[in-house]
């Protein structure tokens, strides 16, 4: 193959933002890449209900899953290279840029590492969510879009055969709880805003997967929704960690700063709290135009 | 009739002790009182100006009772003179409370009382950051969320005090060389997503000269070249202006040209940040009032609210 061929099929591999209008989000409706996320985040819900809240899981691993934790270690342990300026403004931490940089070498190296030799075409698509996990450089800022993205990422993976299905709980207690902390320390460390909150009316500031995920967790507890409101969480699992990051960093009431996330201890059972929570996510996250006209599809996410 | 006749004042001083009592008011009313702010709005000028002595109010985004806080301090109209530079919804739990206020001591004291556009103040962006959640919320449709925005394309650009001190939400535009330019802009409509009106509610002053592309996706950053030659064309002492969190209530900029004001303290319930307000005396003299966030008692009473529909 010559190299001009080679540069015109790398362009054609390049995920594309492709919703730019409003009218686009139909096509998104009805696209693959809809469906294949909304299965997999429908699917590890299901096999995070059928594992314990507590289970340990270390030993059913593979090589690249351990790969992408030893990622997402790495990469916290190496936050403390990266100083903070003084806050004066508004404005996050101008050092996120250089720790972007970063992150995108990082990034090309995990995906080089875990992409099967024979599927190198997928990296670039990979790479793109990856990347975009941590926030926008530009911005400064991380909201459920960036979330979105990592979750194309834990998808993608199934999608190439870099991971099971059968892993499915395995990937979420181990990568995605992983990445919550980590993207959590990463907030507070580069001060980063929160992209399009909703101010106290979203569940939290930045995320929303983890409450999602979590209520599934929580379906064969002896927790009720009803132990929202307690002073002392339950422990366990995803949705009660958010829980406790939420009264961490806001000062109030919980029904004050967080109404919605305290009403939900009006529902009867977590796997209605989860059905409830997925139409959310839906309403709120995928189908919403301002957050999609950021993401990217490609070949194993694709728009039509 | 935009302005209250005598007789009204009564109705409207009960309105106004509604609110400060932190009471509901009914929708009716509120509607009412938006439309007739909305006359009286519309004959204010893009650069609305106001008489010293004054104390200036930065963003507020929804926080009542650290608002309540603020008139604690400060003093309430009509014995202080206020400006609000806007970003009165959104983020916080209690925008509705928030701006019904504002705006019901705007129609009442009318020449004591000024308030001027947020980029908040949107239906696009309302739409985003809570301001339309809340009106669901509280109200369970969109009407009150209709009757504010509608209101906010009356609200003035600007403001100047006393010739001296000019007050957007935001800050310059490249397209904006005098605050004449600012007077011959037609208003009256949403913020577009670039041009004069949009760099007057989004931009920022940064520490590199010129004009820079802004890290928000909307107006500019621009350096204490542009404050400095902008400040001596209109002969102006200072800018002050709010949109921006700072740690402790006010920051000055581009060698004491230009001011930064932030009324909301511990910003989003999470910043710890304090607030402040500027009083600007007869002499144009500026001090600044910081405060802490309000002891909120009572809140945590407040009961668990109905779900939002996608659990029923």
């Amino acid at each position: 193959m010559s190299n001009a061929t080679s540069a015109v099929n790398s362009a054609n591999l390049m995920p594309k933002a492709s919703i730019n209008t409003f009218a686009d989000m139909a096509k998104f409706k009805i696209s693959p890449a809809r469906t294949a996320l909304l299965d997999y985040i429908e699917g590890v819900g299901d096999s995070l209900a059928r594992a314990s809240v507590c289970s340990t899981t270390a030993n059913r691993c593979n090589w690249a899953i351990d790969r992408v934790i030893s990622f997402l270690c790495c990469i916290e342990d190496r936050l403390k290279l990266f100083p903070r300026t003084t806050p004066s403004t508004r404005f996050g931490d101008p050092n996120f840029r250089i720790w972007s940089q970063h992150l995108q070498i990082c990034s090309k190296g995990l995906v080089g590492d875990i992409t099967p030799p024979e599927r190198q075409d997928l990296k670039l698509e990979l790479e793109e969510y990856l990347q975009n996990s941590f926030g926008n450089p530009l911005r400064l800022d991380y909201g459920t879009g960036h979330e979105l993205n990592f979750v194309a990422f834990l998808c993608c993976l199934e999608k190439t055969g870099i991971a099971t299905t059968e892993q499915r709980s395995l990937v979420a207690l181990n990568i995605f709880a992983r990445y919550t902390s980590l993207i959590r320390i990463i907030q507070r460390h580069f001060r980063l805003e929160p992209a399009g909150s909703h101010g106290v009316w979203g569940l939290d500031d930045y995320c929303f997967i983890p409450f999602l995920w979590g209520a599934a967790q929580l379906q064969h507890e002896t927790s009720t929704p009803r132990n929202i409101l307690d002073a002392n969480f339950p422990c366990g699992g995803l949705f009660f960690e958010s829980c406790t990051h939420v009264k961490q960093t806001k000062s109030g009431p919980l029904t004050v700063v967080s109404p919605v996330l305290a009403s939900l201890s009006t529902v009867r059972t977590w796997s209605k709290v989860f059905e409830g929570l997925l139409k959310m996510y839906c309403g709120e996250c995928l189908d919403k135009f301002q957050i999609m006209q950021h993401f990217h599809f490609g070949v194993i996410l694709q728009l039509e | 009739m935009t302005r209250l006749r005598t007789s009204e004042y009564g109705d409207y001083d009960a309105m106004v002790r509604t609110l400060l009592e932190h009471k509901f008011l009914p929708e009716d009313e509120v509607v009412a009182l938006c439309d007739r702010a909305r006359g009286l709005l519309a004959e204010e000028s893009n650069v609305q100006f106001v008489r010293a002595p004054v104390t200036v109010v930065g963003d507020i985004h929804g926080q009542f009772h650290d608002m309540m806080e603020m008139f604690k301090m400060g003093g309430l109209a009509p014995d202080t003179n206020y400006l609000f530079l806007g970003d009165y919804v959104d983020r916080g739990y209690y925008s509705v409370e928030t701006v019904t206020l504002v705006v019901a001591l705007k129609v009442r004291y009318p020449d004591r009382v000024t308030i001027i556009r947020g980029n908040h103040e949107s239906r696009q962006i309302t739409q985003v950051y809570g301001f339309y959640d809340e009106c669901m919320r509280k109200y369970g449709h969109a009407g009150i969320w209709k009757a504010f925005t509608d209101l906010f394309d009356f609200m003035p650009l600007s403001a100047v005090i006393e010739n001296k001190i000019f007050c957007p939400h935001g800050g310059l535009s490249p397209s904006i060389d005098t605050l004449e330019d600012v007077r011959k802009i037609d208003r009256f409509a949403e913020v577009p997503h670039e041009g004069p009106v949009c760099d007057l509610v989004w931009s920022d002053p940064d520490d590199r000269a010129g004009w820079g592309m802004s890290p928000r996706g909307a107006g500019y950053t621009f350096g204490e070249d542009i404050t400095q030659q902008f400040n001596h064309n209109n002969g102006l002492k200072l800018i002050a202006r709010a949109h921006q969190l700072v740690m402790e209530g006010y920051l000055w900029h581009h060698d004491q040209s230009l001011v930064t004001i932030f009324s909301a303290p511990n910003y989003c319930y999470r910043c710890g940040n304090q607030a402040s307000i500027m009083e600007v005396d007869d002499n144009l003299g500026t001090s600044f009032l910081q405060f802490d966030p309000a002891p909120r008692r009572g809140e945590e009473q407040q009961a668990a609210k109905r779900c939002p529909d996608y659990f029923l």
